[in-house]
């Protein structure tokens, strides 16, 4: 179990399509996290990044204009976020994707449909993720 | 492979749309469809129905997916997620029509790539009204799925056609 209390947490959740956006908040609201906010589109979701940290980025794979691969390769490449997780969202699972993704730096890699047990499985691995980044960050820092 | 060589591999296809459809309901909604096979006595479908279309294409080629949704069917699932005061201010019928479409279509696509295929995918779109897709010829996949309708009898839920689309290519 990871150390990070989820109600301290700041997540941002970025997709083009509103259900998606939703449903992804309830399960993270059922999951006991407080602070999510929601962005349609990489642009508005680099204002939102770059305006305050978040410690999880949901990112959709596929979005009209930027991608959020794209978007999430951009942020990979600047240290100031490290510790935050990016964390994938996307209808294919073909393991290649996945493979790219992990690869390029996704903390994690959730496929549509979005199951509710697998969805909260995944996001108590990302906190464990966090815990031990922050916890590197804070030993070279 | 050409596009028209979907063809060749139409009942794969078909039961990857079946048990995508059948999925996409259960795991985000928990809502029970069926396949609808042969011999059809239930409830008909709803007037007010909601499209979502995608097209998958491969150089100039392309083939296009059509759904329909049954109104009532997409409320039940909307009201699981969202308000009703919410559901009253904001319609949300087209962008959950259109995500069941992504998944569904999705899959289909790393279907097509592992046989072959070149394919890509465009991303969801509502037909015109004028358009009436469902009715396109030269379709090669129609199947319809239906659920336990609000008066308690089957309805039918989903319909999706899949038909070479013939139209220029619009990359997104």
């Amino acid at each position: 179990m990871s150390e990070t209390k989820k109600e301290d947490m700041r997540v941002l959740v970025v997709d083009d399509n509103l259900v998606v956006r939703k449903l992804i908040e309830v399960n993270l609201t059922n999951m006991g996290f407080k602070t999510i906010d929601v962005a349609a589109n990489s642009q508005e979701a680099q204002d939102k990044i770059e305006a305050a940290p978040y410690n999880i980025v949901f990112l959709d794979w596929n979005m009209p204009g930027k991608s959020g691969y794209a978007l999430m390769q951009e942020y990979r490449e600047d240290r100031k976020y490290d510790t935050v997780a990016f964390v994938m969202v996307t209808a294919e699972s073909q393991e290649r994707y996945v493979r790219e993704a992990v690869k390029a730096g996704a903390t994690s890699y959730i496929t549509k449909p979005i199951s509710p047990a697998i969805f909260q499985d995944k996001v108590e691995r990302v906190l464990e993720w966090i815990d031990n980044r922050v916890n590197q960050s804070s030993q070279s820092g | 492979m050409a596009m028209k060589d979907i063809d060749k591999v139409r009942g794969e296809v078909a039961t990857l749309v079946s048990q995508t459809v059948r999925e996409t309901f259960q795991t985000m909604f928990g809502q029970n469809v069926q396949r609808h096979e042969a011999g059809w006595t239930g409830g008909e479908f709803s007037e007010n129905a909601v499209y979502a279309s995608i097209r998958l294409h491969q150089g100039d080629e392309s083939v296009e997916f059509c759904f329909r949704f049954d109104f009532n069917l997409l409320l039940q699932a909307a009201e699981l997620i969202f308000s009703k005061e919410y559901l009253d201010a904001t319609p949300v019928h087209e962008e959950l029509a259109s995500e069941i479409a992504n998944i569904v279509c999705s899959k289909v696509k790393a279907f097509l790539n592992e046989q072959g295929f070149e394919t890509e995918m465009g991303f969801p779109f509502i037909p015109r009204p004028d358009e009436n897709p469902l009715l396109s010829s030269g379709e090669m996949i129609h199947m319809h799925f239906y659920y336990p309708g609000p008066g308690g009898e089957n309805d039918i839920g989903v319909s999706v056609n899949l038909f070479v689309d013939g139209k220029p290519v619009v990359r997104s």
